[in-house]
């Protein structure tokens, strides 16, 4: 399945845009409901175009793993594209582009999103299949084996083949120390190959249950039709039996710089510094989001004009917020010029850094900053898709759906002096993890 | 009673169908509502500019597009001159400079773009004006600054030398200038030449004579009203000023009679690019556009479910996929199908591909493949209409093609209506088999022949990358002439046997510039070399030393960064090979394989094709000079995590040190990076100090 899905870390990186530079000025109308088996079902109704966004957001990721057996919320992206009792083995994309839709998945750390885009008269169909799969999903020896298989070569394609893919990997072991966030999404092959049939079997019954999920409807549906065949597909799928398991915000905090060299198949250099952050949705995270789009949103901001353009040390500048259920990353990758130390690119990064520490954001930066927050949060609801992962995103982490309409008064209440605190409070030497990357010899 | 009964079965067939559902199957479909088209309305402003505008209040957004309606216009040499226009509109203005550009854009959180047919610019409804003022800004007052010029230059080219190394480019490239001739616009190819040719007079030219209201539209599309796109088009276009637009006559393109082969080399390559291909006539908006999509849909559309998908992945395995595709035009339009596969199954593929197109034209489809492909092109309908705009789009077309106002509207109406006769009449005029150019850019060694077959004439041609067609078809390995004759002419050139023998040192210093990511790098190299097959090789980029190889003859290492790194087992005998001072004085010796395969033009000169196998089982094709017995180009095949790579190394300027000759220039291309290094100095007297060769 692995031309089907979004690489998590691109998910991850575009996710990041999107909620930094957030703010919006549309309300989304949805209604919502639980099913009694625990399922929450979100309806978005939208007749603009005749066409329906079917999708299932699992509240489970890489951090409700077994440290021993880490990779299983990746590996089900695969799993769950193997058919079902009903479905044979390759049938199940079939089924969609055969109706004229299109499908696809993604996994993080805190959560597994699997969805469908149909014609809407296909309604019923997305629906049957993403209950199959939930209810009684194909997970025979052949199945598993063969997909474990694909996802270690998925490991080695992306971790070891792609420049700079170790990246996430060895960041975050190096970031965490006690949260499960020290490991991937995509796990570890050893972990993978020890795994039994069983112990895949029984994440499954633990976590891919009604009561652990979203269903969220979003586009042209006729909304007392649509609650007809939720009911019809979903309503007697039991809830789970097992209890699930939902690691502790237990990192400490950190005082000490960590600083590494990674050799990597790469061509160019580069430097990552991660600094650990506050969780999504608190009211820090929007600050720090909008320090991050002060840092490197747009052509005119600050490591493009300073590194990039006048300086000339940086191919590529940037500074991403991962956004984290729990107390998160930042990240900032350096990419330098051809010949450019990388000392004297991190000191000039620093230097833009320490800047932001000392001096509030000149009113006009300020108010270019909201603006262009303000234009991307209603950017993100051109699609029907984008809108169903909104609200599912919300539910899932916050239990609050309706959070997705309030996020831009979140960003306007944040201030010029709440981002400097940001900076002073988050972007300090001793709150960060400094890897160089250098290009391995073969 | 029995009405009751009735009545009664019915209820509960109705509550069982609810609550007991057939999971079983998939549920059936409900009626596909009618699909509803956006609105769209137009005007024109005097000075002849058309407006369109596409009401969609769903989101406070506004989408700008001003679109030249061009026609193919010829560029000869200087091909490329209307991208570079279209890119280099946007950095800088007469008040402007991209700097100031660039931070006006994201001060509004907005984003506008430019190509050679117009400037797109979007953000939000209230920033609606600031968008409109930088884009006409741009409109009326670029001033291509000649930084920028040369900047987008130098990235072109370094494109171009990417492409060089990729097939599929390559094929693009020349089927087009197989399709059209080199002299049509749509079969010009973007060269090295014509980069160069490129000039701030051309670009302006082109930027004068075409960006005219004339021949524009003005597509305003989201959060707007009719009255207000007719007043914020009348204040920004009123003043552009109108002047006639007149376009080159375009020569039609040759007409292919017979089916013609065409092959472009690639030596060394693993798989093969195949482009089966050949056009018609075909105008946008005329009624058989569409079942002749479906046709081609069915052959080789859709993800899984073409034909050519089907046989030559599913069943076949000779590729990862095979697809078509058919295009109408206002000139001349094409099918295309085409694959890359595994080059020992080049012709059976072709074999394949022309059964699958036969076969369309022969057989009518099935009910099902036709409706399954029906339900995949409505969706893909359906789903395209989410963005405003194809609405649009659909807008511009209608009024450009003339199409009838409900064409769009009509769509999935007309498709539902296609019959299966109708698809074999589509696959009958527009697919041609047997009058066909096959375009394979591949191993010629390994295919040439296999592929004479399928020409009309029994001879296949040969082209280079960018479609000039070889004249001088490699000949067959000359009879009297043997591989160790071509060797030992070689050992003689450059000094003979006992002289080589003689050398027990040679101490080399190199400069070379490496191209990589648009960027020129300066790089300084000194090789050591010494009897006993040691070798270091330093590489520095300035002061900084990069990396560091070293060969002790017995084992090998690499230090970069700070790091070292022992060779794999594997490579050691690979790397002692290469140690040599000579090589070529030991291809006489066991172990060795040598053979001549045939001639061949290398960068004008003729020369001799030998292929070398070493005892380490590595293989190289080297070409040496007919006329000086010089070795003048070698190339590599090496496996890289999991991909074949090929080097090309081109050896020129031997110039004697010391009775021996040595190339003083080498060009090395790999991956698609060019590394050209002059030698500065070699030394063949000094002793080289033993400690270059350890840790």
């Amino acid at each position: 399945m692995r031309n089907l899905k979004i690489s998590f870390l691109f998910w991850m990186l575009s996710l990041a845009a999107v909620i930094s530079a957030g703010a919006q000025s549309v309300k989304l109308q949805f209604e919502e409901y639980d099913l009694p088996n625990g399922l929450h079902v979100i309806l978005h109704e939208d007749h603009s175009t005749p066409i329906v966004t079917v999708s299932v957001m699992y509240h489970v990721g890489a951090k409700n793993e077994d440290p021993q057996r880490t990779g299983f919320a990746h590996l089900f992206e695969h799993l769950m594209f193997e058919g079902s009792e009903n479905i044979p083995r390759g049938e199940y994309t079939r089924f969609v582009e055969k109706a004229g839709g299109t499908l696809n998945a993604n996994t993080s750390w805190d959560r597994t999103y699997y969805y469908e885009v149909l014609p809407s008269h296909q309604l019923a169909l997305g629906l049957w299949l993403e209950s199959e799969r939930m209810l009684h999903l194909k997970m025979d020896s052949l199945g598993i084996a063969t997909q474990k298989g694909v996802v270690i070569e998925e490991i080695k394609e992306r971790e070891e083949n792609q420049p700079y893919g170790s990246l996430l990997r060895e960041t975050f072991s190096r970031a965490y120390t006690v949260h499960p966030y020290k490991t991937t999404v995509l796990g570890s092959p050893d972990h993978l190959r020890a795994a039994t049939d069983a112990d895949v079997i029984a994440f499954h019954n633990k976590y891919y249950v009604p009561d652990n999920a979203v269903l969220t409807l979003a586009g042209d549906i006729n909304p007392a039709e649509a609650k007809k065949w939720i009911q019809t597909y979903f309503g007697d799928i039991p809830k789970g039996k097992m209890q699930i398991i939902r690691p502790q915000q237990n990192e400490p905090i950190k005082h000490a710089e960590i600083r590494d060299t990674v050799y990597d198949n790469i061509q160019l250099p580069a430097i990552i510094q991660a600094y650990h952050v506050p969780a999504m949705g608190t009211p820090e995270y929007y600050a720090v989001s909008m320090l991050n789009t002060v840092i490197s949103g747009g052509q005119s901001s600050r490591f493009n004009r300073s590194l990039v353009d006048e300086k000339q040390l940086a191919l590529q500048a940037m500074s991403l917020p991962l956004p984290l259920e729990h107390p998160g990353i930042t990240l900032a990758l350096l990419l330098p010029n051809m010949g450019v130390e990388l000392a004297k690119l991190e000191e000039a990064a620093d230097k833009e850094i320490a800047r932001l520490q000392e001096e509030l954001i000149p009113e006009e930066e300020f108010q270019k900053l909201k603006n262009s927050i303000e234009a991307s949060m209603v950017e993100r609801l051109s699609g029907i898709e984008g809108r169903a992962e909104l609200l599912a995103t919300a539910y899932t982490y916050y239990k609050a759906t309706a959070s997705v309409n309030s996020e831009i008064e979140k960003y306007l209440a944040v201030t010029r002096e709440d981002i400097r605190e940001a900076a002073r409070k988050y972007f300090r030497k001793d709150n960060r993890v400094v890897l160089y990357y250098l290009p391995k010899q073969n | 009673m029995k009405h009751l009964i009735y009545i009664i079965v019915c209820l509960s067939f109705m509550s069982a169908a609810n609550a007991q559902v057939d999971r079983t199957k998939p549920p059936v479909p409900a009626n596909a509502g009618k699909i509803e088209l956006g609105d769209y309305k137009t005007f024109k402003l005097k000075n002849g500019l058309t407006a369109i505008v596409v009401e969609n209040h769903e989101l406070p957004m506004v989408n700008f597009s001003l679109q030249l309606n061009m026609e193919p216009i010829p560029e000869g040499n200087a091909a490329g001159t209307a991208s570079f226009a279209g890119q280099l509109l946007r950095t800088g203005t007469t008040t402007r400079t991209k700097a100031q550009l660039d931070n006006e854009i994201d001060f509004i959180g907005a984003s506008i773009n430019t190509g050679a047919g117009g400037i797109v610019g979007s953000g939000l409804k209230k920033h609606q004006e600031k968008i409109l003022e930088l884009m006409t800004d741009i409109l009326y007052n670029p001033v291509f600054p000649d930084v920028e010029l040369e900047k987008l230059r130098k990235q072109t080219l370094s494109a171009l030398q990417m492409n060089a190394s990729d097939p599929n480019a390559i094929a693009s490239t020349v089927a087009n200038v197989l399709r059209y001739g080199k002299d049509h616009p749509y079969g010009e190819p973007l060269t090295e030449e014509t980069v160069q040719a490129i000039t701030p007079e051309g670009i302006r030219q082109y930027y004068q004579t075409y960006f005219k209201p004339g021949i524009a539209y003005f597509i305003m599309v989201g959060d707007i009203t009719l009255a207000e796109g007719k007043a914020l088009t009348s204040k920004y276009f009123d003043s552009w000023k109108g002047a006639p637009v007149s376009f080159p006559k375009i020569s039609a393109p040759p007409v292919q009679k017979g089916t013609r082969v065409a092959l472009v080399d690639k030596p060394g390559a693993v798989q093969s690019v195949i482009t089966v291909t050949n056009t018609f006539t075909l105008k946008p908006g005329t009624p058989e556009v569409l079942p002749a999509a479906l046709m081609n849909n069915i052959l080789g559309g859709g993800v899984f479910s073409g034909r050519l998908m089907l046989n030559l992945r599913e069943d076949k395995a000779y590729t990862y996929g095979a697809t078509s595709s058919l295009s109408s035009d206002r000139y001349t339009g094409n099918f295309t199908a085409g694959a890359q596969v595994g080059t020992m199954v080049t012709d059976s593929a072709i074999t394949e591909f022309l059964y699958e197109i036969r076969r369309m034209r022969d057989e009518p489809v099935s009910e099902e493949d036709l409706r399954m492909n029906k339900d995949v092109m409505a969706g893909e309908f359906a789903r395209a209409l989410e963005s405003p705009a194809t609405i649009a789009t659909f807008a511009m077309n209608t009024i450009r093609y003339n199409l009838p106002k409900d064409y769009y509207a009509t769509y999935l109406e007309r498709l539902e209506k296609v019959t299966r006769e109708e698809i074999q009449n589509m696959a009958k005029k527009y697919l041609q088999p047997d009058n066909c150019i096959i375009l394979v850019v591949g191993n010629k060694s390994q295919i040439a022949d296999k592929l004479n077959k399928f020409d009309a004439k029994g001879q296949i041609s040969f082209y280079d990358r960018y479609g000039n067609p070889l004249s001088d078809i490699p000949v067959a390995a000359p009879s009297d002439v043997t591989a160790s004759q071509v060797i030992e002419k070689y050992i003689n050139a450059i000094g003979g046997k006992q002289a080589l023998g003689s050398v027990k040192d040679i101490t080399s210093q190199a400069r070379g510039k490496l191209e990589a990511m648009g960027r020129q790098i300066e790089i300084a190299i000194s090789t050591y070399q010494a009897d006993g097959d040691k070798m270091c090789q330093e590489m520095r980029m300035g002061d900084m030393l990069m990396n560091k190889q070293v060969f002790d003859g017995q084992k090998g290492w690499t230090e970069a960064m700070g790091r070292t790194q022992e060779s794999d087992v594997k490579d050691i005998e690979r790397q002692k090979e290469s140690a040599r001072l000579f090589p070529e004085l030991f291809y006489s010796e066991p172990g060795f394989e040598i053979k001549l395969t045939g001639t061949e033009k290398i960068n004008g000169a003729d020369a001799y094709r030998i292929e070398v196998k070493s005892p380490s089982g590595a293989n190289t094709s080297e070409f040496y000079d007919i006329t000086s017995g010089l070795k003048i180009r070698s190339v590599t095949v090496m496996e890289m995590q999991g991909q074949t790579i090929e080097a090309v190394s081109d050896y020129s300027d031997y110039k004697p040190v010391d009775g021996i000759m040595f190339p003083f220039v080498m060009k090395q291309s790999v991956a698609g990076q060019t590394i050209e290094t002059t030698v500065e100095m070699i030394d063949i007297k000094t002793p080289i100090d033993p400690a270059r060769f350890k840790k």
